[in-house]
């Protein structure tokens, strides 16, 4: 089901007397039906009071939430019908996994209640699903992490709810398993056809699961769009560099012989013609998007290591001992062993006051 | 050398503390046994055959059987309440629930005389819509909720603190309601607290005296309670028969308290195994 989130507004008194806080501010969102959404941002970036406001778990002072088209503004949690898997799972320690599981389905309206048999079969089936069909009769004390954060899924999943909200689920596991799992939460969207919502801070995940990616800081969402626009068009300098490491260099464009240019304020690394106003500016890019030019300046590089790889390089910007040091990675075997070089940056995100001004086409 | 002196030492404390167990505990209670039975048990059990003692053991049955449930529910609420909100006074509330511990049960019965007694504010009208409370059984049943009133609570809160909301959570938007939460989710969750809580009140409501005896009147074979009875027959020098109520009563006191180590071993296992197979779980 589609979500559409219409300048919500939730603030909350200041702890111990302190000045008000603003959880969300002002926050607009549309998320069409079917797609896998990430919200992410560092910690305190109302990610997830911005998912338990979808789920009715936290109140707001203004604006709307609208799933399927219906506002949900004043209806309880337990009408809205929404699956929801929480970071640490929260699972009724005292139930089996069948009875956990089967909880939604057994807390119905007499009238709308499946019978007893129904329920069992509607248990099977989602056992199956989550592939641990023999660990119905288990409590949750007794079976492993990343076990109990898919029968966390199935118990969300079980009243057949077509949005899914999902915070954090993935923290608690060990690197390989949550790999897995999430691999596996993505293809059981694809398969039930569920309209996703996932908060996670880390960005590598979200960018491995969603569709959609949607940045947060501070209450506000900075940024909306696929892996692919938000690597190559970061509207602020925070977005590019919360989805992954950054090189900056600051410097000035300026009018040269007839081309705008960008001039770096430290030697050794290259100007490139850049078609924006005069005026301070900063370039900003990715480790491996910065090339050496071998014999083009007095740059000094020394391999640090390997990773993914790529020869993790310390490059020296100046002749001299003040000069900054940055860390770059390269696939190119010759840069290893580079003397005098100078740096070729024309890859770079340029930014001005933190606002995108210019990124390189294609 | 050091060794066996800390082993010496170990024995002279442990000796120390059964030596005073026994002085202190034990040997009451098989003094209490021996005198009940000092003329056979066929006398003994004679002396619960009298009316005034069947009266008593009944009030006191009824009394524990009704605070019990009473106070279950209020103490859950309380405990509920204070686990999960925030509000202006929590703090002065939770010390006000534990105020009954530290208050002398005779100041507890003397505030319902005030209140319901013949000269008490309200003591005129509850008299005149006749439903007397001071001297009869509504008194007594006040005293001893006052009395007993905290240890549900206080036994429940800190672990429902503990647990905090998520389950709730959890549960609300599986689409339970408010009922469904407290007895599927909350409740079962914390059971053994509340097992523990429950017991304690019980033995407390069993042997209460103190407000009891104030808010009663102390009427035989109609506002006696077993504790009440018990100094009415010693007093009256029938001591076969106060010591064997005395037994009955301790008996039951007894029981409960061993029921309440037994579930609190049970659930003490229950946590570390579960706390220690999640940890390898993770």
């Amino acid at each position: 089901m589609s979500v559409e989130i219409d300048t919500l507004t939730r603030r909350v008194p200041g702890r111990h007397g302190g000045p008000e806080q603003v959880l969300l501010n002002g926050v607009s969102l549309s998320i069409p039906e079917g797609a896998f959404v990430a919200l992410v941002g560092p910690s305190g970036a109302g990610k997830t009071t911005l998912l338990r406001a979808i789920a009715g778990l936290d109140t707001f002072q203004s604006g709307h939430v609208l799933v399927g088209g219906r506002a949900l503004d004043t209806l309880p949690p337990r009408e809205r019908g929404v699956g929801f898997v929480f970071q640490n799972y929260a699972l009724f320690g005292h139930m089996t996994v069948a009875k956990n599981i089967s909880f939604g389905l057994n807390v119905m309206p007499r009238g709308q209640r499946p019978s007893a048999e129904d329920i069992n079969t509607r248990v099977e089936e989602l056992l199956a699903l989550i592939e641990l069909p023999a660990l119905g009769g288990a409590y949750p004390r007794q079976i492993s992490g990343g076990q109990r954060q898919r029968v966390a899924l199935a118990r969300a999943l079980a009243t057949r709810p077509s949005l899914l909200l999902l915070d954090e689920p993935f923290g608690a596991l060990d690197p390989v398993v949550r790999r897995r799992v999430r691999a596996w939460v993505r293809s059981l969207h694809d398969k039930l056809g569920l309209t996703s919502l996932l908060v996670t801070h880390d960005h590598e995940e979200a960018l491995d699961v969603a569709d959609i990616l949607v940045v947060m800081q501070n209450g506000n969402v900075v940024q909306t769009g696929d892996a692919d626009t938000l690597e190559r068009f970061p509207q602020t300098s925070f977005v590019m560099d919360f989805l992954g490491e950054t090189i900056r260099f600051s410097g000035k464009c300026q009018n040269i012989n007839g081309t705008m240019t960008f001039l770096p304020d430290e030697e050794n690394i290259l100007p490139f013609p850049l078609d924006v106003p005069e005026g301070q500016a900063e370039a900003i890019l990715r480790p491996w998007e910065i090339r050496l030019l071998a014999g083009q300046g007095s740059a000094a590089s020394r391999v640090l290591g390997h990773r993914s790889g790529l020869a993790r390089l310390e490059v020296r910007l100046s002749g001299s001992e003040s000069g900054r040091v940055i860390e770059i990675l390269s696939a190119r075997r010759e840069d290893e062993t580079i003397e005098g070089a100078a740096l070729d940056i024309s890859a770079a995100r340029v930014f001005r006051d933190d606002l995108l001004l210019k990124a390189p086409a294609g | 050398m050091s060794r066996s002196s800390s082993r010496l030492s170990v024995w002279v404390l442990s000796g120390l503390t059964w030596g005073i167990i026994l002085v202190m505990l034990i040997l009451p209670l098989v003094l209490i046994f021996t005198e009940a039975l000092r003329d056979g048990i066929s006398a003994s059990l004679a002396s619960f055959s009298d009316p005034d003692a069947l009266q008593a053991i009944r009030l006191t049955v009824v009394m524990t059987i009704l605070s019990v449930i009473i106070n279950t529910f209020c103490g859950v609420m309380a405990a509920w309440a204070l686990s999960r909100y925030r509000f202006t006074g929590r703090s002065a509330l939770i010390t006000l629930i534990e105020l009954p511990i530290s208050i002398s049960p005779v100041v507890a019965g003397l505030v319902w005389l005030l209140l319901f007694g013949a000269q008490g504010w309200w003591g005129d009208i509850m008299l005149r819509l006749g439903f007397p409370v001071a001297f009869a059984a509504p008194g007594i049943l006040l005293a001893t909720l006052f009395v007993t009133f905290p240890y549900v609570t206080r036994t429940l809160l800190p672990l429902m603190e503990q647990q905090g909301r998520i389950s709730e959570e959890a549960a609300m938007l599986l689409g339970a309601g408010f009922w469904q939460i407290l007895f599927r989710v909350t409740l079962p969750e914390a059971r053994w607290a509340l097992l523990s809580g429950i017991l304690l009140t019980t033995a407390r409501a069993m042997g209460e005296f103190g407000a009891v005896s104030v808010v009663s009147g102390h009427i035989p074979g109609m506002t006696e309670t077993m504790p009440l009875h018990i100094e009415t027959l010693y007093n009256g020098y029938q001591t076969v028969a106060a010591f064997s109520m005395a037994t009955l009563l301790a008996l039951m006191a007894m029981v409960t308290v061993a029921a309440r180590s037994v579930l609190e071993k049970q659930s003490g296992q229950k946590e570390s195994s579960s706390v220690t197979s999640g940890a390898k779980a993770v």
